[in-house]
């Protein structure tokens, strides 16, 4: 008992307990233990080892196309570097040519931009492009097209957006003038007086002063026998005796026309548009005589054929409206010109508000049935007044495919009525008259696009909208006849068309098939045969 | 492995998910063992981890109602002495007094026999700590030893020359 009861420390009595639970649950190690070890080993082992390679390489990736994207953003939002000739940088850092001698600015792009002499000018480089700030003096610009670069120039209140073009600019503060003639491809002009922007189309000219309050296009293409005359004029009424009395901008012409009576016709566009016809001044017919600041047309060779009407005797103005839709108001229906006696030959010139100019004086358009989705023209506004882009009529979009009920039955049915497809079409009169005397013999029109049955259609004022006269799988650049027009021309040949001078519209139909399909398609020419 | 856990949790069921779940855990963070030389060290920590965890289950369990009672099983001891078995039994009774770290360090510093640096290591705190806690561990258990007859007789016998 006494040995029993022999103290014990405290940590030994924790170490004999110790050796109890290890004594009651003995243990038990197998003899793959060591391996086991070793594996687990071998594998962290080689964990560690792939560890730098294997799990940093994305970072490692991540980074290197990081560097590289800001790389690419910092070289392209380097500033446009370019070489003077015959400029002197004043203390002010405008530049100046000499008196009697011009400069150029030459971009690393290859734009270009000659300045007459006396010239006086800032560059702004924001970024890619540049804006040309123009204090005095001529410039001439022939700027190289490249996606998403903007090029502009400055002169006093007004500004000239470029895309890629050939012109040349004037600006005086003295005189309050600038003249800006268009060479090739298409400007937009804003500032000034100028309520909205003016688009200038190739040959063009315009010319302002913000205090005369005015502003005048002229068309280059005119006889050069025959004095310039302004084809419209824009901004606020002109003080009397002014050259040119302002009338409204270009306002597009409702897509009327449709090729069938299902046709969207775009109802919020032309109430959109009526609203701005109501809203816009009066104007009247200017006077030649009256315009001493267009003395230069026979500095302009003429550019097209000599058939070709001038178009400077008549104001553009919206044409009048389909019998469906609201006439306009008296205000604005300035009388037609009378048409011409002989026939109308020669290409058709797009102009840049969407009007239709030399062998007919109309306006193009789109149209499409239920099924069409456009992409191109965006807006319905765009849409009823097609403009060109890159000097062509282009439209852009989905279509559903036919639906059709019955099928391989006498009682089959299609929804063709209602997704007939799209068009691009054309009035040949601004005024939606029919074509009369000046009608052409022949038609030739050029278009490219994705791989389809197009039709060609004609239309005769005062018959039904359904009621139509095509051609069939028609070809680019074709020449047909009115004789080769067929009403009901994809089931029945039907009745020829007699002549075109009840034609009042034509259009490009891409129609409708039994496929959901996505159309694109360009209208690059139209040409007209005596 | 399997040892450490059966001796932190005593006799009773097989541990087989145990086990599975000490491998999850060891292969889910083998990333962190930068040094082969601490994946003893290591896997003892998670083995440790786990046991801790399934102790505090049987607790909150027994505290529910889920199983009866946390009454010990009969201890499969190599030992055909009763007595030993007898204290076994008090031994781990009286463990489950303590809290799971007292409890985690005398499993290994007292039956595993671990040297203090091991168990420094093994639950994440500094040697000098380690020494703190194990100093008060002794303490705990000696003053719930001496409340305790059947572990006091054990004790002094084995201490008195008994080989147990």
């Amino acid at each position: 008992m006494d040995e029993r009861k022999a103290p014990v420390a405290p940590e030994e009595r924790c170490e004999r307990l110790g050796d109890l639970a290890a004594q009651a649950l003995p243990a038990e190690v197998c003899a793959a233990d060591a391996r086991e070890w070793a594996r687990l080993q071998d594998r962290l082992d080689s964990r560690l080892r792939r560890t730098f390679a294997g799990r940093w390489w994305p970072a490692f990736a991540l980074t290197a196309a990081v560097l590289v994207g800001v790389g690419a953003w910092f070289v392209a939002r380097r500033p446009l570097g370019y070489r003077l000739d015959g400029c002197v940088a004043a203390a002010d850092g405008s530049l100046t040519t000499g008196a009697k001698q011009g400069g150029v600015v030459a971009f690393e792009d290859g734009s270009i931009i000659s300045l007459e002499s006396d010239a006086r000018f800032r560059l702004h480089r924001p970024g890619r492009g540049a804006e040309l700030v123009l204090d005095r003096g001529s410039a001439s610009l022939a700027v190289v097209h490249r996606v998403g670069v903007r090029w502009a120039v400055s002169a006093g209140p007004f500004r000239i957006d470029v895309t890629g073009t050939r012109f040349d600019v004037a600006w005086s503060a003295e005189k309050d003038r600038l003249k800006v003639k268009l060479h090739e491809g298409e400007v937009r002009i804003s500032g000034g007086m100028l309520t909205r922007p003016v688009y200038l189309g190739r040959g063009q000219t315009l010319e302002s002063g913000v205090s005369r309050g005015n502003v005048t296009i002229t068309d280059g293409r005119q006889v050069p026998s025959e004095p310039r005359r302004s084809s419209h004029a824009l901004a606020q009424p002109a003080p009397a005796g002014q050259p040119v009395e302002p009338v409204p901008a270009p306002v597009p012409a409702p897509a009327t026309a449709p090729s069938h009576p299902e046709t969207h016709l775009h109802a919020q566009a032309h109430r959109r548009l009526l609203a701005r016809i109501d809203t816009e001044p009066s104007h009247r017919e200017p006077s030649p005589s009256e315009d001493p600041t267009l003395g230069e047309a026979g500095e302009q060779p003429p550019r097209e054929a000599p058939q070709i009407e001038p178009v400077a005797t008549e104001p553009l103005s919206p044409p009048p409206l389909a019998s469906t839709q609201r006439p306009v108001a008296p205000a604005h229906a300035a009388p037609p010109p009378p048409a011409p006696a002989k026939p109308a030959s020669g290409r058709v010139v797009f102009r840049a508000d969407g009007q239709l100019e030399g062998a007919i004086r109309g306006f193009a358009w789109v149209a499409g049935g239920t099924g069409a989705v456009f992409t191109s023209p965006s807006t319905e506004a765009d849409r009823a007044h097609l403009r060109p882009v890159g000097g062509q009529f282009c439209t852009s979009g989905r279509m559903a495919s036919v639906i059709c009920v019955n099928e391989h039955m006498p009682s089959m049915r299609c929804n063709w009525g209602h997704n007939w497809g799209v068009s691009i079409g054309w009035r040949v009169r601004n005024d939606e008259d029919a074509w009369g005397d000046a009608a052409a013999g022949a038609i030739a029109v050029e278009f490219h696009g994705r791989s389809s049955i197009y039709r060609l259609i004609a239309h005769r004022r005062g018959e039904p909208d359904n009621k139509f006269y095509c051609i069939e799988n028609y070809r680019s650049g074709r020449v047909v006849t009115p004789s080769m027009f067929r009403s009901e021309c994809w089931a029945d040949p039907g009745e020829a068309l007699p002549d075109f001078k009840e034609v009042d519209y034509f259009n490009l139909q891409y129609p409708s098939s039994r496929e959901y399909v996505a159309f694109r398609y360009c209208l690059s020419g139209i040409t007209f045969y005596p | 492995m399997q040892r450490l856990i059966r001796r932190f949790l005593g006799p009773g069921v097989d541990h087989a998910d145990l086990r599975q779940e000490v491998f999850l855990r060891i292969f889910k963070r083998l990333g962190e063992v930068r040094d082969p030389a601490a994946l003893r060290g290591f896997v003892v920590s998670v083995c440790l981890g786990v046991a801790r965890n399934e102790a505090r289950r049987r607790r909150v369990r027994s505290i529910v109602g889920l199983t009866p009672e946390e009454i010990l099983p009969e201890a499969p001891t190599s030992s055909n002495q009763s007595e030993a078995r007898e204290a076994a039994r008090a031994l781990y009774e009286m463990l489950d007094t303590l809290s799971m770290e007292d409890r985690s360090l005398f499993v290994s510093r007292f039956v595993e026999k671990m040297e203090m640096t091991e168990v420094a290591a093994a639950h994440a705190m500094s040697l000098s700590t380690a020494k703190r806690r194990v100093a008060r561990l002794v303490e705990r258990v000696n003053s719930r030893v001496q409340s305790s007859p059947v572990l006091m007789e054990y004790v002094g016998r084995i201490g008195s020359g008994g080989n147990g």
